[in-house]
């Protein structure tokens, strides 16, 4: 039960918060939100020092009327690590919400949503069977368009939110006619019964793996997901959204077709190397961190692709601390400056922000990769599975450098470059509450890695080899210079180092985004300008079918209602001769049977 | 041939006769004349059968009362005009008898597919006292239930044909 | 004498009576045809009665004349009451019930 009990803290929280929540202050809605997910952290906790781990199950009751169907939780072998990460981070950023919000009058919504946003990738993630995943799948897809259209008077804000949930629709289309698929094919939904699913539908499975954690080219949500408030950001970089195409793909591991798993390794180094790209052009502070979470997810499709679950899962944990605490500075950055997010009016914002500085260089060092920061050692594990296959070895190197430039780009031309604008004299701390979640998240972010590589910390996977020494130094003599690169660049204010025209191509994706958008807008339009035509002439003509044949049944029944007493005679004079008909017609069959 | 088959012979055949009278008769009182002597040829057939105590009982409530309640309303209502016949009317000559005819069809192809050559089995009580103790012993809750319903119809008929102070109005009270 | 000649005298007088009720449209007519059918039910019954031995059918005949008596006294009192209203006993004329 203490299982269930993960799940239905933040749950209850959630509950709390939306039907009592209108009577609590705005104090006390952080203190229920932060508080029901350090909850369930603890739980989670306990189970992990109690030792009780993989392989446990809790049955809460049946469900769906299929076998698989129960509402059911489990832990499988990357459960635990998961669901400690997934708790752990969102209760610091819970707690990082309440200072960021402050006097935001939408704090109810804003805090029993992060709840529930919680629990259901808690279902992702512990869900015994794909019924219940499905359920947090599509919870985390409802939640994530509550947060990101958080401030629902904005326009761009709206617009982000409906793109989000529309692109997350698609995937998720593909991911339910994969559960039926997977129903057709093996008459079950529980995770331990799968294995050799047919290539469609692993293909159909991928492809909500890929919507949810925005791959090409169902990627082009998310950049735009940065109108909700920084810490939803955070959210869903780190912790409950963008990684649940990942679990799902470490979850089903072995289960999906061979080809399909290449077909997401190669789709992941694409995507990797792409978005590393397009970060390097970025000039809003929150779209480089977007991009770099498209290019890190990139890896851990390849790293899932090709079966390394201990690489991914290291991964997958080490991006979760770096990639929060750095939207955790960005959002502190933003407090401190009021809400500037242009990199280029940003700058020299190191000696003003003596906390979130280091915090967010904490976190830059990890997405650098430099040792010995914990990316490090993640991305190491991830090209060394990789070394057998030279293309996506060379794609995880190159994203690795890359990811170190436009890291190094980024706190170059934020905390050291001159200053941008006059913003920055302005410039504040930002309140305790804010920054003690920051550093609790900056710590992880530098160490976790080492203390993985050197066996501090267990992740419940046996580790792979370690990697080549030749292969080490070259990772950490690519990330070393990328970054020196960067901070040498950008140290004096903004730069292009990209070709001009290139550059621009970058900052807009690529045209992706564009190209998909008009592209579906055009063949949507187009199926719904013929079905509208055809539906409302068959609704026009049925509609006066229906009503003509009323009419005129009206027309000949009214004949029958005469008000003679001798119609009503013969009327019943003939449904008497009628049925006496009948029955000797049937007593003879009946006679003759 | 037995007495019962002469009996059914005769009476039968006055039977059918006068009913076809009594319908189709334009005046309603030969009708009803023609109804009392269908009535007292049932009654024949009922004697013939054994069954003494129903046959008086025909004759006596059915033939005696029952006619003579339908002469009173003849005379009472012979003074109304002739019958006059509306366009709207419904025109049921011709289906009305064809459908009847199709009704006797089937039921006599029933009745011959039912195949009851004897007409008395053997045995049976048929006396008085039999059918008294059959009336006030088994059928003793219907045949209270029959008195309040002939309690109604009097009390019904009575204020039905009242004359009362306006016409096409109930009495309020 | 089979009881099917009964049964069939029965049967004679019920259509009969029916379709007089149809047909005719003088109420008293119509109520002449009612009798009719009633007596060619009562003497199926009477048939039967004898034919199986058992005094049921009888009973049942008794029934049905006091229900006759009722229905003629209830019938013929709206005869009167319909001659009072329309000047007329032809019901085809009391067509009140129009839908």
């Amino acid at each position: 039960m203490t299982l269930w009990l993960v799940v239905l803290l933040p749950i209850s929280g959630a509950v709390v918060l939306a039907v009592a929540g209108g009577r609590l202050t705005r104090r006390l809605h952080g203190v229920i939100g932060a508080g029901s997910i350090a909850l369930s952290f603890g739980a989670v906790l306990s189970m992990a020092t109690a030792g009780r781990g993989e392989g446990l199950r809790a049955t809460l009751g049946p469900w769906l009327p299929i076998a698989g169907g129960d509402l059911a939780l489990a832990i499988d072998r990357t459960g635990m690590p998961l669901a400690l990460m997934v708790t752990g981070v969102a209760a610091l950023i819970a707690v990082y919400s309440i200072g960021y919000l402050g006097t935001d009058s939408g704090t109810q919504r804003y805090f029993a949503t992060l709840d529930l946003f919680v629990a259901a990738m808690l279902l992702i993630v512990l869900g015994a069977n794909l019924a219940v995943v499905f359920a947090g799948w599509e919870l985390v897809g409802l939640c994530s368009y509550l947060l990101i259209g958080h401030w629902r008077e904005r326009p761009a804000a709206a617009a982000a939110a409906v793109k989000a949930f529309v692109v997350n629709r698609a995937g998720d289309a593909a991911f339910l006619v994969g559960l039926f698929a997977i129903l057709a094919e093996r008459r079950t939904l529980a995770l331990d019964d799968l294995g050799g699913l047919s290539i469609l539908t692993s293909a159909l499975l991928l492809c909500g793996a890929l919507a949810k954690s925005a791959q090409f080219p169902l990627h082009i949500w998310l950049p735009d997901a940065m109108e909700g408030p920084t810490p939803v950001s955070a959210l869903i970089h780190a912790a409950t959204m963008v990684t649940a195409g990942v679990v799902l793909l470490l979850r089903l591991g072995g289960a999906l077709a061979p080809e399909v798993l290449a077909a997401a390794a190669g789709l992941g180094a694409f995507t990797a190397l792409g978005a590393a790209l397009a970060a390097l052009a970025q000039t809003d502070l929150k779209r480089v961190l977007a991009w770099s979470t498209i290019s890190q997810l990139g890896l851990m499709f390849v790293g899932a692709g090709i079966g390394a679950v201990f690489a991914t899962l290291f991964h997958l944990l080490a991006h979760a601390f770096f990639k929060a605490t750095l939207f955790l500075g960005a959002g502190s950055v933003m407090h401190a400056t009021g809400n500037e997010q242009d990199l280029r009016r940003l700058g020299a914002l190191g000696p003003r922000l003596r906390w979130t500085a280091p915090a967010f260089a904490a976190g830059a060092l990890g997405l650098a990769a430099l040792p010995p920061a914990s990316g490090f050692f993640s991305k190491e594990a991830i090209a060394a599975a990789a070394l057998d296959r030279p293309l996506l070895a060379v794609a995880v190197l190159a994203t690795g450098a890359l990811s170190a430039l436009y890291a190094a780009r980024l706190f170059a031309l934020v905390f050291v470059a001159p200053a941008g604008s006059a913003v920055i004299r302005g410039a504040h701390e930002s309140p305790r509450l804010m920054l003690v979640p920051l550093v609790a998240l900056a710590l992880p972010a530098l160490g976790f890695g080492a203390l993985v590589a050197v066996g501090g910390i267990s992740l419940g996977v046996p580790a792979t080899e370690g990697a080549p020494l030749a292969l080490t130094l070259g990772a950490a003599g690519l990330a070393l210079a990328g970054a020196g690169l960067g901070l040498l660049r950008y140290r004096r204010g903004p730069f292009e180092l990209l070709p001009a025209g290139f550059g621009r191509a970058a900052l807009a994706g690529f045209g992706a985004d564009r190209a998909l958008v008009r592209g579906g807008s055009w063949l949507v339009g187009t199926i719904a300008a013929a079905l509208d035509r055809g539906v409302e002439a068959t609704l026009q003509w049925s509609l006066d079918a229906v009503g003509r044949l009323i009419l005129r049944t009206g027309a000949r029944s009214q004949r029958l209602e005469s008000g003679f007493v001798r119609s009503y005679e013969a009327y019943l004079l003939a449904g008497a001769v009628l049925l006496l008909a009948w029955w000797s017609l049937g007593v003879g069959t009946g006679a003759a049977r | 041939m037995t007495a019962e088959q002469g009996i059914f012979g005769v009476a039968g055949a006055i039977c059918a006769v006068a009913a076809v009278n009594a319908v189709f008769r334009k005046d309603t009182l030969a009708a009803a004349v023609s109804l009392v002597v269908t009535l007292l040829s049932l009654a024949v057939i009922y004697l013939g059968l054994g069954y003494e105590f129903l046959a008086a009982v025909q004759v006596g409530i059915y033939a005696g009362a029952i006619v003579v309640l339908f002469t009173v309303a003849i005379m009472i209502l012979s003074q109304t005009r002739a019958v006059e016949i509306l366009a709207r009317a419904p025109r049921l000559g011709v289906v009305g008898p064809v459908v009847a005819a199709l009704l006797f069809l089937i039921l006599s192809a029933a009745i011959v597919r039912g195949r009851l050559p004897v007409a008395v089995a053997p045995g049976g009580a048929t006396t008085v006292e039999a059918i008294a103790d059959a009336l006030f012993v088994r059928f003793l809750f219907p045949f209270e239930v029959t008195s309040v319903l002939l309690l109604a119809a009097l009390v019904a008929a009575v204020v039905l044909t009242r004359k009362r102070s306006t016409e096409r109005e109930w009495p309020r009270r | 004498m089979p009881t099917t000649a009964y049964l069939l005298l029965g049967a004679f007088l019920f259509a009969l009576g029916a379709a007089g009720v149809v047909t005719r449209s003088n109420a008293l007519s119509m109520l002449v045809s009612v009798e009719l059918m009633l007596n060619a039910v009562n003497l199926t019954f009477v048939a039967s009665a004898r034919r199986f031995a058992e005094l049921d059918g009888v009973i049942v005949a008794f029934f049905v004349i006091a229900v006759a008596a009722a229905e003629v006294a209830v019938g013929l009192a709206i005869v009167v009451d319909i001659a009072r209203r329309h000047v007329s006993v032809d019901v085809d004329k009391a067509s009140d019930l129009a839908g």
